[in-house]
């Protein structure tokens, strides 16, 4: 399945070369939320993490004839990603905290949870991630999401291995935290 | 929480770009593409460069030899042929990064 995906990748990579843009665009859709996702573990902005991936699909773009495919399309573009977005927080220079999140989680009806629907499940996850520090969320992202091994996300992040099995164990632990402090008992219903 | 559990969580974590993501993007590369293309050099055409070349490596060869032979400071004989030939080989090597460059400017 792996090796079918980087295989398709790199089908979409050499059409973009040859000046394909349309095959670009197809890339595009297949990574743009997941590195949404990533960018936003890191800024906790979805306005300026969209921003910032729109930056790093530029890069992509422009760098694309450097991709030799020694790694996978996915591990290169989500450094990309990353650094991008560790850039823009050293440019912001404080950890953005989005109010709107927590607003809206406050006008939330808990008598009504008899089983939390996948929407709110979808928000209360995301909202946990939200609390959780950049680099757990972003580690735990990488690890659960994206299904990357140990191995792959220290080449995404250049974290020691050591630190990003630190920051996986944290961030478990963290995760579990922020999500009893939102649902306290309803916890259960969300799994 | 189990691991299987964690990950069926975390999938749910994926956040959606808004729906102009993409064709935002796609503009603004078509607009950085096309703002490249437009980035002309002037150079001067590939015979007035030649001809550039051609008389800085005269005056400067015939510099480079006043100096060795004249000064009193640098004490060095040079004959004239390795001074020559180090000439012409820089000139070939400037040569060669003229007909580069006026292959690139054919491409393009």
């Amino acid at each position: 399945m792996e090796t079918e995906q980087a295989e398709q990748d790199l089908y979409l990579i050499d059409r973009i070369k040859e000046g394909d843009t349309n095959s670009f665009r197809q890339l595009i859709e297949k990574y743009k939320d997941v590195s949404l996702s990533l960018a936003c573990s890191v800024l906790k902005d979805k306005q300026i993490a969209e921003d910032v991936l729109q930056d790093s699909f530029v890069k992509v773009f422009q760098k694309l004839h450097t991709f030799k495919g020694n790694a996978a399309f996915s591990t290169w573009l989500y450094r990309i990603v990353v650094n991008t977005s560790y850039n823009a927080l050293k440019k912001e220079n404080k950890h953005i905290i989005l109010s709107e999140n927590s607003a809206e989680i406050e006008q939330l009806d808990y008598s009504t949870f008899d089983n939390i629907k996948e929407k709110d499940q979808k928000k209360y996850i995301q909202l946990a991630l939200h609390n959780l520090k950049p680099d757990e969320a972003l580690v735990l992202r990488l690890f659960y999401l994206c299904e990357m091994k140990i191995t792959e996300i220290q080449e995404i992040t250049t974290f020691k291995i050591s630190k990003i099995k630190v920051l996986l164990h944290r961030g478990r632990q963290n995760l579990n935290v922020e999500l009893q402090k939102i649902l306290g008992k309803e916890i259960r219903n969300l799994l | 929480m189990t691991e299987d559990e964690l990950k069926q969580l975390m999938q749910k974590s994926i956040i959606k770009t808004s729906d102009d993501f993409t064709d935002n993007l796609m503009q603004k590369i078509d607009t950085q593409a096309q703002a490249e293309k437009e980035k002309v050099v002037v150079l001067p055409s590939f015979n007035k460069r030649l001809l550039i070349l051609s008389i800085i490596m005269i005056i400067s060869s015939r510099i480079a030899y006043l100096i060795l032979k004249k000064s009193a400071i640098i004490d060095i004989s040079v004959s004239k042929t390795p001074l020559f030939l180090g000439f012409v080989l820089a000139f070939l090597f400037a040569l060669n990064y003229l007909l580069k460059m006026k292959q690139l400017v054919v491409r393009e």
